[in-house]
């Protein structure tokens, strides 16, 4: 069956199609950093509370990350709602397809998220009754979360392969998995990696801002959390080097060398990878930490480019009609100014009541 | 038609949604009517000096954090989830319409969760008038997030001009708009009501206890005063084929109408007799109690308000199977499996009349039957039926039977689907 058969109509787009695409890669990027900051965090804490099953301090490093979990998990998932949106608007079309192959994995993001959700808390109000189990109720918040990525990667991986969507007519259940695709495993384990390396950086940066405070003993912490940073950095190009090896050689030439902007963004990318994790090894953290957050932003450009490139031959046949009304993208603009604003407001109310407590 | 259709034949999408709508609501209309409780009442506290009455909003600051940012927002994205699969061209339209409504929505959601996470963490630091100042752009934004999501949702039964003109403003100021936007408030009020009595319930002084459990029912009873009114306001102001509907025009409704009603003066009366100085066990269960009642009577709106679109998905523009009213005619003409794109079967031959059927289950009929399911079982509708009275029915169907679309197909279609679903319900019968 020829897939193109397939590709559902796509609607009317009510703005130009490169704004939702800048949104889009925006929004996508502020997400996947506070995916990487929260899964690095939880790391971290579970990390900590196996080291420290008895800490004889009041309030030992997993206690006091913990405290601020909640509030990563919150941005995470606020984070991840304009992508989810740009996306559906510019590519619905192909999101909607793989949700509906891959339904029962996809409905049931929420309800893990929930689970990891309550279970971060728990382990917050109930740090001292939950003693030894507490990296237990850690241990199952990091897997439920790992599971969330992996169907993320799944959907994403399906929505750009229509070619896999024929398996709909023999299993029309919603539990399909796309084993077939060879960079399942390593664009997951990619993002894993990443996570993992922030933790690292996260341990880095407290142990830096501690040994700053005067506490000389966390100067270990420091230099280990920027080593383990460095470290799996470096495993990172050689899972970068395993996806690359999955995309079919003409078609990684053709992302690589036919515009003209892919390749240097490529470029640019692995030499900022590489030049983070040398400053890692320098104990240098904000160095480190500017740098890996380029890293980032490039790589999610390469990652559009890469996806634009195997959808092209399908979008070419269903480009959406255009309809454009502005005074909504207006309105959009001057509630985003004031939320700016109020969100600002509040933050210098809480800082300036935490100096001068009433 | 535009989109595959996920096979759940026991559970059937319906339910589904029905489960995860009436939750987020529930959940999500306590987080704007409790913003308000919790600042209203933090200032009634910090005027009259009550430091027990300060201590309870505290502690109610910690549930209702729990709660909205937990449950209330994820099921808020369990909704998008479960309708991008059950109805993914419905869900494409209201995204590609109004997707700078909604991203105007996430901005007060972002308002929302700074001031509130700020608002619960700072209580005992922050100086009196700015953390009161927090709690109330913490109520404005969540308001102005019902005023935009409301919008939508309400645009789903009464898109008005939208029809004609594709234009956002159309679609978002909807008829349906101010008279739901008002209901929902009132709404929000009962509820923030409602969920205070859980909390209020739980204080060990026992004058503390009656003196906030009384405070809670007024927020629970006089917002029925609004609320009564706009509800009448908003039942006049939808079409008149969803008033029928839910005056009893469709099978299903009675249940949800009568619910709706009868729970009106139930939760208003036993609210009411909280008031009275009880032991502190049987305030619990009372409270405990009223929560359920008030869910109930959350679920039977939004029934009423999902029902009353059939068979509709987007009144006037998308049935429930996601057809487009503008192209039924064109559909009915060629025939579902040549126009639908997800068909395996396109030509009808003597070898696959139960596949094709099977398939065309899926497209016409699946978006509102579950098979052998729990609710709108398609089994139960056509049991001892033979192929000639379901072939009535589906020439009923938009006409006599209003609350369903009209069939699709074309008459080649009708009898394929006919047999399928007669020996399908013989064979179930059979085991």
């Amino acid at each position: 069956m020829d897939p193109n058969q397939l590709i559902p109509t796509p609607d009317v787009l009510s703005a130009p199609w490169e704004l939702f695409n800048l949104l889009l890669v925006g929004t996508f990027t502020l997400h996947l950093l506070a995916a990487n900051i929260m899964l690095g965090a939880l790391f971290v804490v579970f990390w900590y509370s196996i080291k420290n099953r008895t800490p004889k301090i009041p309030d030992p490093p997993d206690r006091l990350i913990s405290r601020k979990l909640p509030i990563a998990i919150a941005f995470t998932i606020n984070l991840g709602v304009p992508p989810l949106l740009f996306l559906q608007v510019i590519y619905g079309n192909f999101i909607y397809v793989s949700s509906v192959l891959m339904a029962v994995y996809w409905l049931s993001l929420f309800v893990l998220i929930i689970l990891a959700y309550y279970g971060v808390y728990l382990f917050n109000f109930k740090y001292d009754s939950l003693a030894r189990r507490r990296s237990w109720v850690m241990g199952l918040v990091i897997a439920l979360i790992l599971v969330v990525g992996f169907f993320f990667t799944n959907s994403l991986l399906l929505m750009i392969d229509p070619k896999s969507w024929t398996r709909y007519f023999s299993e029309p259940w919603g539990r399909i998995i796309h084993t077939a695709e060879p960079s399942l495993v390593p664009r997951y384990l990619h993002f894993v990696l990443a996570s993992l390396a922030t933790g690292g950086l996260i341990m880095g940066l407290i142990g830096w801002w501690k040994e700053k405070q005067g506490e000389t003993e966390a100067g270990e912490t420091f230099s280990q959390g920027l080593f383990f940073y460095a470290l799996v950095t470096m495993l990172q190009f050689l899972v970068g080097a395993w996806y690359l090896g999955t995309i079919p050689q003409g078609a990684l030439a053709q992302i690589m060398f036919e515009g003209r902007v892919i390749f240097p963004i490529f470029l640019l990318s692995v030499i900022l990878g590489i030049t983070s994790i040398l400053f890692g090894f320098s104990r240098l953290p904000w160095h480190t930490t500017i740098t890996f957050v380029l890293t980032v932003l490039f790589m999610v450009l390469f990652r559009y480019a890469v996806r634009g490139f195997y959808l092209q031959p399908y979008i070419e046949n269903n480009r959406p009609e255009s309809a454009y009304q502005f005074s909504p993208v207006f309105l959009f603009l001057i509630v985003l100014l004031i939320g700016i604003a109020s969100v600002t407001y509040v933050i210098r109310l809480a800082l300036r009541n935490r100096r001068e407590p009433s | 038609m535009n989109y595959p259709v996920w096979e759940i034949p026991i559970l059937g999408g319906g339910l589904l949604v029905a489960i995860i709508a009436t939750i987020h609501v529930f959940v999500a209309h306590f987080a704007v009517g409790g913003g308000l409780f919790l600042v209203v009442t933090e200032m009634k506290a910090r005027r009259e000096k009550d430091q027990g009455m300060l201590d309870y909003v505290q502690g109610h600051t910690k549930f209702f954090l729990l709660i909205t940012m937990v449950v209330g927002a994820l099921t808020g994205i369990g909704i998008w989830l479960i309708i991008s699969i059950l109805h993914p061209s419905g869900t494409s339209v209201l995204i590609h319409t109004f997707v700078f409504g909604w991203a105007t929505e996430w901005v007060f959601f972002v308002i929302e969760i700074v001031s509130l996470l700020v608002y619960y963490f700072t209580f005992q630091t922050m100086n009196a008038r700015d953390h009161v100042v927090v709690g109330w752009i913490y109520f404005v934004a969540a308001w102005l997030s019902l005023a935009v999501i409301g919008g939508i949702v309400s645009f789903m039964l009464t898109p008005g001009g939208w029809i004609e003109t594709g234009n956002f403003w159309h679609g978002l100021l909807n008829p349906s708009y101010l008279s739901s936007l008002v209901f929902r408030t009132a709404f929000a009020l009962i509820l923030a009501g409602v969920y205070g009595l859980i909390t209020a319930s739980s204080i060990h002084d026992a004058l503390l206890r009656q003196r906030m459990i009384r405070y809670c029912v007024l927020w629970l009873a006089l917002p029925f005063m609004v609320l009564l009114p706009s509800g009448y306001w908003y039942f006049q102001v939808v079409p008149e084929h969803t008033r029928n509907l839910i005056m009893g025009d469709s099978p299903e409704m009675g249940l949800f109408t009568g619910g709706f009603v009868w729970i009106t003066p139930i939760l208003i009366l036993a609210g009411i007799f909280c008031a009275v100085r009880l032991n502190a066990v049987v305030h619990k269960i009372l409270a405990l109690l009223l929560l359920i009642v008030a869910f109930m009577y959350m679920g039977s709106f939004e029934t009423i308000r999902e029902a009353g679109r059939r068979p509709y998905m987007i009144y006037g523009h998308m049935y429930s199977n996601s057809i487009l009213k503008a192209s039924l005619s064109e559909t009915q003409q060629k025939g579902v499996l040549q126009t639908a794109k997800w068909v395996r079967d396109r030509e009808i031959i003597s070898s696959n009349p139960t596949s094709a059927g099977r398939e065309l289950f899926r497209i016409v009929c699946h978006s509102c039957h579950s098979m052998g399911g729990f609710r709108n079982d398609i089994f139960e509708r056509v049991a001892n039926m033979e192929a000639d009275d379901l072939l009535r029915i589906m020439e009923d169907m938009g006409y006599d039977k209003g609350f369903m679309p009209p069939f699709p197909g074309n008459t080649k279609e009708r009898q394929i689907l006919a047999g399928f679903l007669v020996k399908a319900s013989q064979n179930r019968s059979d085991r």
